[in-house]
C-alpha cells in the first residue's frame, strides 16, 4: 500500500497560508501504523502472542543449520549417473572454475546409497540414523543460491539477503507471532560448542526490526550472558536490591505519569528476574532421563557429538516450553573443514567426523518430537548455505562450493513425509527439475506458520521490506 | 498528475575543475545556471526548491525565537499548548546528554543552577558548543548513518587497514564547525581538498574481500562494493534511496535505473583499499626518505659490485624466472629444496619445463596436465585448499591453488612427462615471496638416472633470503666473501624496508582511485548483461553534471560533490537539518531521515524544515549556529512531563507539546556510567581500545573482554568497531553492528538489557568505583555518601523518601549496590 503524502499543492498551501494542520494529523496517524510495518504490536509487550494471517499447521520451528555446506551428492540426493561416469569430466563443464578454482573429474559419492523406510528413499550410509526417519521427511533437492562464499551464503539462507544487516527468519517470525512463553526469549540461536557460524550474529540479527526480536544466543554448554547474579551476591540479596530499584522507578514514574517506556522498563526487570529462574531450568538437559540421553547420543564419548546432542535436547525443551523459533547450528566457522562442513580437502577423513556429530542427535530429535506429539505443531527444517560440486577439486580429495544446486529438507507440522521434491541434473550439479530458491524455502516456512510472506513487511530505508525480498513461492509439493 | 520541475542549478553545472586546483572556500564556487533539468519529480515535496517562509506572526511570552513560532502555530491549530520551561537541573542534564552524550558532573549542574546572570543559559549553550565532547557525540550520529567500522565484514571480517583517521576527521570537523557543505565535499573528493582521510566515507561499508577465481562471484563482489558507495552517498547526504534502482527503475521515487548507473560511474574508479595520507606527517617522512636514499643506493652498489666480482648469476625473482641448461633428453625433472625466502615452507604456483626448440617444432611446456604430465612430492601442507604438486601443472596463476610444502627443508617434487623429450629450460613461478633459495634441479633420463642441471648456489643472494650465514653457500666463493654478502644483504633488506615505508607515507583506508573502465546500465542488475553505456552523473531530478563518459576519475567525484553540496540542491540542507533536529528531539520533522522519497514520511512542520534549512545555508552551513538556534528555542527548553490530554492526541509528541523524553543510547549509557564512577578517561583520537579479546584468526568470532583499565574507560566512540559482533552489555541497547546504514536507531526495552545492566562485571565494578569515590569524599557520613551518589547519577539531591530506600540498601547490601541500583534506575537512563 502506498502511503498518503503531502502533495505538491498541499505543500505550497502550507507555504502560503500555513493551513492544513488538521489534514496533517490524519496523515500522521496513518503513517504511524505504516512506518512500523504490517504487524501491530505493543512496544511494551513485544512478545505477546499474535495471530497468523491464516490457520497454521505449525506453531514452532526448529532450523538445523549445517554451517560450511554439506555435500548433497554424498548425503541426500542419489545420482546413479554420477557413479557411472565417475572419473570422467562433467559434460559441458570440463574445466569448470568455481570458488577455489579448477575442478577435476566427476567423483562418485563416497558412501553407498540404500533404500530406506517404507518410502524406499535412497539415502547414504553416512547418516544411518537420519536415514531411518525418511518417512517423516520431505526432501527438496533443487535449491539454489546466489553466492558461493560462506558468509553471504549463510546470510542469504538465514535472512533472505546475501548482504549484512537484514533480519533473520527467526526475528521475522517473532515479530509476526510473538511467543507462547513470556518468560523465555521468543527466538533462540543455539551455537555449536565448537564455535560460532561464519556469519555469527547476522544469522539471528533483528536487522532493522526492533531489537526485541533479535535471537538470544545460548546453548546447553554456553549460558546466556549476565544471567547469573554478580559474583559475591546471592539471589536473596539481588531480589532485595531489585525491590529497591522498583520503588525508585515507581516513584519516578509518578512524576512522569503516562509514559509507557518507563513502565516497559520496570517490566523488563521483572521479566529478567523470571528468566533467571526459567532459563536455567529449561537449559538443564542433565535433568532428562538416561534413555533420552541415549536416544540423542548425548552419552557419547565423542565430546562434539555429546555437546550437539545436548543442544538438540535443548531445542526440544525450548519448543516444549513455548519458544517460537529455535535455530540450531551444527558446525562453526571456516577452519579448513576441521570444525565445520567446509571440506575442500580430505573429505574421506573429515566428513565422517562431522556426520557422526550430526546424525544420531538430529534423528533423536525427530523421534523424540514425534513420540511426544510435538512434531504435530513443530516444523523442523534442515538447511546449509549451499551444496558441493559433484567433482573433486584438482589436486584435492574434496569438493568445492556449489551454489547451483543442493538439498534442504523439512519434517513435521504441515509437511508430507516420505516425499521428494525437485532434483538437480543427472550429476548433481545444477538444480533442474522444479528448481526452487531460498526465497521459496522461506515462503514455505512462513506458510507453514500461517503467514503470507508477501504480507509480512517492515518499513526500512525506502521500502516495506520482506524476508523474501521481492521473490518467493510456496513449495506446495511438500505440503500435507 | 505530473509536475515538470525547472530549477536553476547554480552550483551543479560547473565542469569539473582540474585536479591541481587549490581547495576553494565554498562561496568562491563558480555559479551561473547552465543546466535546466526537466524531469518528472512525481510531485515529491522534497524536490521543490527550499523556501524561506516567514515565521508566523504569533505573540506569546513562551516564545524565545522563530522556531517556537512555527511550533506554537501548529500546536494552536490543534488546540494544544506547549509546556512550561523545565527546571535548571533538568535542563543542565538534558543539554549535556543531547549535545555531549554525557551526564553532567554535579559541579557542572551547580554552576548553571547557581548562575544568577540573565544570560546564564546562553553562556551554558556556548560552553556546551565549545566543548570537544560535542564533536565526539555528534560524530557518533554521523558514523551510524555511514555504518563506520574497522573491519571488512562478511566471511573474513578482518581489519580494514587504518580507517580510524576517518573517525577522528569527523570529530575534528564537527568541533571545528567546518561548513557542512565543505564537510560533504571532502568526504567524496577529499583528495582534491587535501583531506585524504575524509574519503573513507566511500569505503566505510562492509565489503567482501574473499577473493575467488570464479568470475561470477568476483563481478558480484565488485558491484556490491560500488552499491555500498551509491547507497551511502545517496541515503546519507541526499535522503534518497538510489540503491533501490539497481535492478530496475525505482518503484516509488523519480529515480531511474540510469540514475543508479550514472552514480556507479562516478564511483567506478574507487576500490576498497588504503592510500597515502598527505599532510605534515607525510612531508616529514618524505624528507627522511630523501635523506636515506644515498645510503640505500650506496649499499645496493656495494652488493652489485660483489655480484660482479663473484661472477654469480642474478638472484631468484619472486615474480618468475628462467633456469637454462644444455639440452638434454629427459622424461621428468626433480626439484630438491632446502630453504625458501623468509625461512618458511616452499610455495610455488607453477613450474614449466620447455622442450628444446628445433626447426620442426616450436618450444612448448611439457610439464602441463594437458600434455599428460603428473607430479609427486614430499608431504604437502594441510589446508582448506589443496596444496599438492599437481597444482604446479596447470600453467595458470590461480589465487588459491598452489603447491605448498609441509616442511621447510628436505622438500622435493618430481614431475613426470608423458614421454621423453629434449628439454633446455625451466620456468619457475613462485607464489608470493616464499621463493626457493636453496635448491637443485635434476633431470631424469629415460633409463632412470638423475642428472643435476641446476644448482641455486650459482645464483647471487636474493634480498628476501633470511638464512643464517652458516647455511648460505655460493659456488666458487670463499667463506669470508660469503659472510660479507650475507651481512650486507641483511643490512640492505632492513634499510629498504624502512625506506619503502617512508616512501609509502602514512596509509589511510580511504579508498584507492584509478581511472575506471566504461560503465554500462546492467539489465536486471546482472553484471553479465550490460546494456547502454552510462556517463557519470547526479540523479536527473537533481540536475545534470554534464560530464563526458571518459572524464577523469577525480573530476567525477568532485563534480558530484559540488552537485550535492549546493544551495540549489533541494535535499542536502533539508536532510541535515532534519538529522540535527532528530538527535535533539528524538524524532525528526521527517521521521524517515534517510528517505525523503515517496515512501518516506512527510514533514510534520514543512515550513519549519525549510526555515531551518535556509537558516543553515544563510549561516554558511555552520552546524554550530544551527545547534545554537535550536538550543535557545523554548521548544528545546520546555518541560518533558506528560499531560494526559495531549498524550492522548499526540502520544509520540510529534508536535512538540513537551520535550519528548527518551532512553539514552548505548554509548551515552556507558560513557555516563564512567562519568558517574569518576573513571572516564578523556583521551581523544587515535588507536581504538579493545572490547574483545584478540582472536587467533579473523574467522573466529570474538570473545568479549570482561574487565577494563584506563584505556577501556575512554569514550565508546573510541572503541574498536567490529562488524557482525554485538558489543557486550551495551550492544543490546540497540547499538548497531555497522552492517546497515542506520539513520534512526530503534529504542527497545528488553529483559536482556536488564540482565546486562544489573549483573555484568563491568557495571558492578563501576558501581564499586563510584561507591569508593563517594565514601572517600565523606568518610564516616553514610548519608552524605548516598547523597553524593544520587548527585553523581541524577544531578540533583535525593528527597527524604528516596533517602529512606537507599540508606536501607546501603546498610544491608553496601554502597556499591546502592550505586548499581541508581545506574539501573529509569531516572538515570532517561533523558528528560
Amino acid at each position: 500500500m502506498k502511503q498518503n503524502l503531502l502533495s505538491r499543492r498541499d505543500f505550497l498551501a502550507h507555504m502560503q497560508y500555513g493551513l492544513g494542520g488538521v489534514a496533517l494529523t490524519s496523515l500522521l496517524s496513518q503513517q504511524n501504523l505504516l512506518a512500523e510495518g504490517s504487524v501491530k504490536f505493543d512496544a511494551a509487550e513485544p512478545f505477546k502472542p499474535r495471530k497468523p494471517h491464516f490457520d497454521a499447521k505449525a506453531t514452532n520451528v526448529i532450523v538445523v543449520f549445517c554451517a560450511g555446506a554439506v555435500s548433497h551428492v554424498d548425503f541426500w540426493e542419489y545420482k546413479p549417473e554420477l557413479i557411472k561416469q565417475h572419473g570422467k569430466p562433467l559434460p559441458g563443464n570440463e574445466r569448470l572454475i568455481s570458488f577455489q578454482g579448477e575442478n577435476g573429474a566427476l567423483q562418485k559419492p563416497l558412501w553407498e546409497f540404500k533404500p530406506r523406510g517404507e518410502s524406499g528413499k535412497m539415502i547414504s550410509d553416512i547418516v544411518p540414523h537420519i536415514a531411518e526417519c525418511v518417512d517423516d521427511i520431505s526432501f527438496v533437492h533443487s535449491v539454489s543460491t546466489k553466492t558461493s562464499t560462506h558468509g553471504p551464503g549463510e546470510n542469504l539462507m538465514s535472512t533472505g539477503f546475501n548482504r549484512e544487516g537484514y533480519p533473520g527468519m527467526g526475528a521475522w517470525v517473532s515479530y509476526a507471532l510473538g511467543t507462547e512463553n513470556g518468560n523465555l526469549p521468543a527466538f533462540v540461536a543455539i551455537e555449536d560448542s565448537r564455535g560460532t557460524p561464519q556469519s555469527g550474529l547476522n544469522n539471528w540479527t533483528n536487522g532493522f526490526l526492533p531489537a526485541s526480536f533479535q535471537g538470544t544466543s545460548f546453548s546447553a554448554t554456553k549460558p546466556i550472558r549476565h544471567l547469573s547474579v554478580p559474583t559475591g551476591s546471592t539471589p536473596a540479596n539481588e531480589s532485595y536490591a531489585l525491590d529497591a530499584l522498583k520503588i525508585l522507578n515507581q516513584k519516578h514514574r509518578k512524576r512522569f505519569q503516562g509514559d509507557s517506556d518507563l513502565e516497559a522498563r520496570i517490566s523488563s526487570y521483572e521479566l529478567a528476574a523470571k528468566m533467571q529462574l526459567s532459563v536455567p531450568k529449561v537449559t538443564d538437559v542433565e535433568a532428562e532421563p538416561e534413555h533420552i540421553h541415549k536416544l540423542y547420543g548425548a552419552d557419547s564419548e565423542n565430546k562434539d557429538k555429546a555437546d550437539f546432542a545436548k543442544n538438540c535436547i535443548l531445542a526440544r525443551r525450548l519448543v516444549e516450553s513455548g519458544v517460537r523459533f529455535v535455530q540450531l547450528f551444527n558446525g562453526a566457522y571456516a577452519s579448513a573443514g576441521r570444525i565445520n562442513w567446509d571440506t575442500h580437502n580430505s573429505m574421506p577423513e573429515l566428513v565422517p567426523k562431522h556426520a557422526e556429530v550430526l546424525d544420531q542427535p538430529v534423528a533423536g530429535l525427530l523421534q523424540d518430537l514425534k513420540q511426544r506429539g510435538l512434531l504435530k505443531n513443530t516444523v523442523v527444517m534442515f538447511c546449509t548455505e549451499f551444496g558441493r560440486m559433484p567433482m573433486f577439486q584438482v589436486g584435492n580429495t574434496g569438493r568445492d562450493h556449489n551454489p547451483e544446486g543442493f538439498t534442504c529438507w523439512f519434517a513435521g507440522a504441515g509437511v508430507k513425509g516420505g516425499t521428494t521434491y525437485g532434483a538437480t541434473d543427472e550429476f548433481g550439479y545444477k538444480a533442474q527439475q522444479n528448481p526452487v530458491t531460498i526465497h521459496d524455502v522461506h515462503a514455505t516456512l512462513l506458510h507453514l506458520l500461517g503467514l503470507d510472506h508477501e504480507q509480512l513487511t517492515y518499513y526500512h530505508n525506502g521500502l516495506q521490506r520482506r524476508l523474501t525480498d521481492v521473490h518467493g513461492h510456496v513449495i506446495k509439493g511438500i505440503l500435507s | 498528475m505530473k509536475y515538470l520541475l525547472v530549477l536553476c542549478f547554480a552550483a551543479i553545472s560547473f565542469a569539473a575543475s582540474p585536479a591541481a586546483e587549490k581547495p576553494q572556500a565554498t562561496n568562491d564556487r563558480p555559479s551561473g545556471p547552465t543546466a535546466e533539468p526537466t524531469v518528472d519529480t512525481f510531485g515529491l515535496w522534497s524536490l521543490e526548491p527550499v523556501q524561506n517562509p516567514n515565521a508566523p506572526a504569533i505573540k506569546s511570552n513562551w516564545i524565545k525565537n522563530d522556531i517556537d513560532r512555527f511550533i506554537f502555530e501548529q500546536l494552536s491549530l490543534r488546540q494544544q499548548t506547549p509546556s512550561i520551561m523545565t527546571d535548571r537541573h533538568t535542563l543542565a542534564r538534558r543539554i549535556s546528554l543531547v549535545m555531549h552524550g554525557l551526564i553532567p558532573t554535579p559541579e557542572q549542574v551547580d554552576a548553571f543552577v547557581n548562575d544568577q546572570a540573565p544570560d546564564a543559559y546562553e553562556k551554558l549553550v556556548d560552553r556546551i558548543l565549545q566543548s570537544q565532547h560535542y564533536g565526539e557525540r555528534w560524530a557518533q550520529h554521523w558514523l551510524d548513518t555511514v555504518r563506520y567500522a574497522e573491519t571488512t565484514g562478511y566471511e573474513i571480517n578482518g581489519a580494514n587497514g587504518n580507517i580510524t583517521p576517518y573517525r577522528d576527521y569527523v570529530i575534528r570537523s564537527l568541533n571545528e564547525d567546518k561548513p557542512y557543505d565543505q564537510f560533504l565535499m571532502e568526504q567524496i573528493a577529499g583528495d582534491h581538498f587535501k583531506q585524504d582521510a575524509a574519503t573513507a566515507f566511500l569505503v566505510a561499508g562492509p565489503h567482501d574481500v574473499n577473493r575467488s577465481p570464479d568470475p561470477k562471484l568476483t563481478a558480484m563482489q565488485k558491484h556490491d562494493g560500488l552499491d555500498e558507495m551509491i547507497k551511502a552517498t545517496s541515503a546519507t547526504m541526499l535522503g534518497l534511496t538510489v540503491g533501490c534502482a539497481r535492478c530496475h527503475d525505482h518503484k516509488f521515487d523519480p529515480i531511474s535505473q540510469k540514475d543508479y548507473y550514472a552514480m556507479q560511474a562516478v564511483f567506478a574508479g574507487v576500490t576498497y583499499g588504503s592510500r597515502k595520507e598527505h599532510g605534515a606527517e607525510n612531508d616529514k617522512m618524505q624528507q627522511e626518505a630523501i635523506a636515506m636514499k644515498p645510503k640505500v643506493e650506496a649499499l645496493r652498489e656495494k652488493l652489485e659490485s660483489l655480484r660482479v666480482e663473484t661472477k654469480l648469476g642474478p638472484p631468484v625473482d619472486y615474480r618468475e624466472y628462467l633456469e637454462e641448461f644444455d639440452s638434454v633428453l629427459a622424461d621428468g625433472v626433480k626439484f630438491t629444496i632446502n630453504a625458501a625466502n623468509n625461512n618458511g615452507p616452499v610455495e610455488l604456483d607453477d613450474v614449466m619445463v620447455f622442450i628444446t626448440p628445433s626447426d620442426e617444432k616450436p618450444s612448448y611446456n611439457i610439464a602441463s596436465r594437458d600434455e599428460g604430465a603428473t607430479a609427486t612430492s614430499s608431504p604437502t601442507a594441510v589446508g582448506n585448499q589443496g596444496k599438492s604438486a599437481d597444482l604446479l601443472l596447470d600453467e595458470e596463476r590461480q589465487l588459491l591453488l598452489f603447491f605448498r610444502s609441509k616442511d621447510k627443508s628436505d622438500v622435493w617434487f618430481e614431475i613426470s612427462f608423458s614421454k621423453a623429450v629434449n628439454i633446455n629450460r625451466v620456468m619457475i613461478r613462485p607464489r608470493g615471496s616464499a621463493v626457493p633459495v636453496d635448491y637443485r634441479i635434476e633431470v631424469r633420463t629415460p633409463d632412470g638416472d638423475y642428472k643435476q642441471v641446476i644448482d641455486s648456489r650459482d645464483r647471487f643472494i636474493s634480498r628476501g633470503d633470511e638464512r643464517e650465514v652458516d647455511q648460505v653457500e655460493f659456488n666458487g666463493v670463499d667463506k669470508q666473501t660469503t659472510e660479507r654478502i650475507v651481512e650486507l644483504n641483511k643490512q640492505l633488506r632492513e634499510l629498504e624496508q624502512e625506506y619503502n615505508k617512508l616512501v609509502a607515507g602514512p596509509q589511510v583506508f580511504a579508498g584507492k582511485f584509478n581511472q575506471p573502465e566504461k560503465v554500462f546500465l546492467l539489465t536486471r542488475g546482472d553484471p553479465f548483461q550490460p546494456s547502454d553505456e552510462v556517463a557519470p552523473n547526479i540523479p536527473a531530478v537533481l540536475g545534470d553534471l554534464a560530464l563526458k563518459p571518459d572524464v577523469t576519475e577525480a573530476d567525477r567525484r568532485l563534480a558530484l560533490a559540488k552537485g550535492i553540496a549546493s544551495k540549489a540542491n533541494p535535499l542536502t540542507a533539508r536532510v541535515i537539518v532534519n538529522r540535527v533536529w532528530q538527535h535533539c528531539f528524538g524524532t525528526g520533522l521527517v521521521d524517515t531521515p534517510s528517505d525523503f522519497g515517496v515512501n518516506g514520511s512527510s514533514p510534520t512542520h514543512p515550513q519549519l524544515l525549510d526555515h531551518l534549512a535556509s537558516y543553515l545555508m544563510d549561516h554558511d552551513w555552520s552546524l554550530k549556529s544551527l545547534h545554537r538556534y535550536i538550543l535557545l528555542s523554548a521548544t528545546f527548553r520546555q518541560a518533558s512531563h506528560a499531560r494526559p490530554q495531549l498524550l492522548e492526541k499526540d502520544s509520540d509528541t510529534r508536535f512538540l507539546w513537551r520535550f519528548p523524553p527518551r532512553r539514552m543510547e548505548a554509548e551515552s549509557l556507558r560513557d555516563s556510567i564512567l562519568v558517574a564512577s569518576g573513571k572516564m578517561n578523556k583521551q581523544m583520537y587515535g588507536n581504538p581500545f579493545k572490547l574483545f579479546e584478540d582472536a587467533t584468526s579473523s574467522f573466529m568470532k570474538k570473545v568479549p573482554l570482561e574487565e577494563f583499565d584506563k584505556d577501556g574507560w575512554r569514550r565508546m566512540i573510541y572503541a574498536e568497531k567490529i562488524r557482525l559482533e554485538q558489543i557486550d552489555i551495551f550492544g543490546v541497547f540497540d547499538c548497531p553492528d555497522a552492517s546497515q546504514l542506520v539513520a534512526k536507531r530503534s529504542r527497545s526495552t528488553t529483559a536482556v538489557q536488564a540482565l546486562s545492566l544489573f549483573n555484568s562485571k563491568f557495571i558492578n565494578r563501576q558501581a564499586q568505583f563510584m561507591a569508593d569515590l563517594c565514601a572517600a569524599a565523606s568518610p564516616d557520613d553514610p548519608d552524605k555518601q548516598v547523597q553524593n551518589a544520587v548527585q553523581r547519577t541524577y544531578g540533583r539531591e535525593a528527597d527524604a523518601e528516596e533517602m529512606d530506600v537507599l540508606m536501607d540498601i546501603t546498610h544491608k547490601l553496601g554502597l556499591a549496590t546502592t550505586c548499581r541500583i541508581l545506574i539501573n534506575s529509569n531516572e538515570f537512563v532517561f533523558i528528560n
